[in-house]
């Protein structure tokens, strides 16, 4: 009866702010876990190797990420949380490896900024380049109906180019086309994502909150994903060529 | 995150070589961080019998291996370098290589 009376409410609440064209907005909370694609799990890595890497994973491990949106902007950044303060190399450690920085995004200019820490870039990205893949395939999560959605990210290293396969699990019952990361786009809440090395999974939603939340684009200077892999390589002391 | 058993050889070596020569790179940067507080108590490290260059070129490897992303090698490398050299995450974040 009590799930009923707020998916009632919740649905009342979302249909009278589309209705009339008030705004939405809310934040959404995603904790994670590594794949079993890690380090961790490679027979070809060395034991010591692999502890090192479990322990950076164990020390991260508490840290949670927040989305922020309002209509048609969001910002996917670590949360700040007091838990983690005495901890200040558990964010690095998610902002560096699991977030890969943070992440601000306007879908109806169809901008996407990626900041990360090292040198204060701006990475400029494209929204619309996402392309996803919708399927029919279904799961509840956290009680909402949610449908899997596909789509791909490439690593580039010294060794190759590597595709992985990222599948999103989204709730259309939420009309919020955010998601962690830079995986935007699709027509609903992504709940769940399966990244490269690391899942998030949605820990708590907020919506219409007392204070909304402000939302603006990172400032710092604005590079190109390819000028920062450029960047990436002159820090690596220009020894990274293919 | 499959091999082609055809390019697995030369891809591990591949692996090893720019490993090698990622790591002259961050013993320059922890080297330098070092010089700049010499004078402070950050630098009395414990000398250890470990061979740091070869724990960051592993977990160089292990990266490469997981097929991560440059910047990502990079962190991974630094951080096992560092904290081999006895440094703590504190002092990680201060040489201000990590982000």
């Amino acid at each position: 009866m009590k799930k009923l009376i707020f998916f009632t409410t919740l649905f009342f609440q979302i249909a009278s702010c589309l209705s009339q064209d008030k705004d939405f907005y809310g934040t959404v909370y995603y904790r994670f876990q590594p794949n079993n694609n890690t380090v961790s799990n490679s027979k070809e890595v060395e034991q010591h190797v692999k502890d090192l890497f479990k322990s950076l994973n164990d020390y991260a491990a508490d840290v949670k990420f927040k989305m922020d949106f309002f209509n048609t902007t969001s910002i996917f950044t670590i949360k700040d949380d007091l838990e983690i303060e005495s901890k200040p190399f558990a964010k690095v450690i998610a902002n560096n490896i699991v977030g890969s920085g943070s992440f601000y995004c306007d879908l109806e200019r169809d901008l996407l900024y990626r900041k990360v820490d090292r040198g204060d870039f701006i990475i400029k990205l494209q929204p619309s380049k996402k392309k996803w893949v919708l399927s029919q395939e279904m799961k509840y999560i956290k009680d909402y109906k949610c449908y899997k959605a596909i789509t791909s990210v490439t690593n580039k290293n010294a060794t190759g180019e590597y595709t992985f396969e990222v599948i999103a699990w989204y709730a259309p019952d939420i009309p919020v086309p955010f998601g962690p990361k830079e995986f935007n786009g699709l027509p609903g809440l992504i709940m769940e994502l399966k990244d490269t090395h690391f899942t998030f999974y949605v820990d708590k939603i907020e919506l219409f909150p007392k204070e909304k939340p402000i939302i603006k684009p990172f400032k710092g200077k604005i590079i190109t994903e390819e000028k920062y892999r450029e960047r990436i390589r002159e820090m690596m002391g220009g020894f990274i060529k293919r | 995150m499959n091999f082609s058993n055809k390019n697995y050889e030369q891809k591990i070596i591949n692996i090893k070589r720019v490993s090698k020569k990622i790591m002259l790179s961050i013993v320059f940067v922890f080297a330098s961080f070092a010089m700049v507080n010499a004078n402070s108590s950050v630098v009395e490290k414990v000398e250890s019998d470990e061979d740091c260059g070869e724990v960051a070129m592993a977990a160089g490897y292990g990266a490469h291996l997981a097929e991560m992303d440059d910047d990502e090698i990079f962190f991974y490398m630094n951080v096992a370098y560092a904290l081999c050299e006895g440094y703590t995450y504190e002092e990680i974040m201060e040489a201000g290589n990590m982000g």
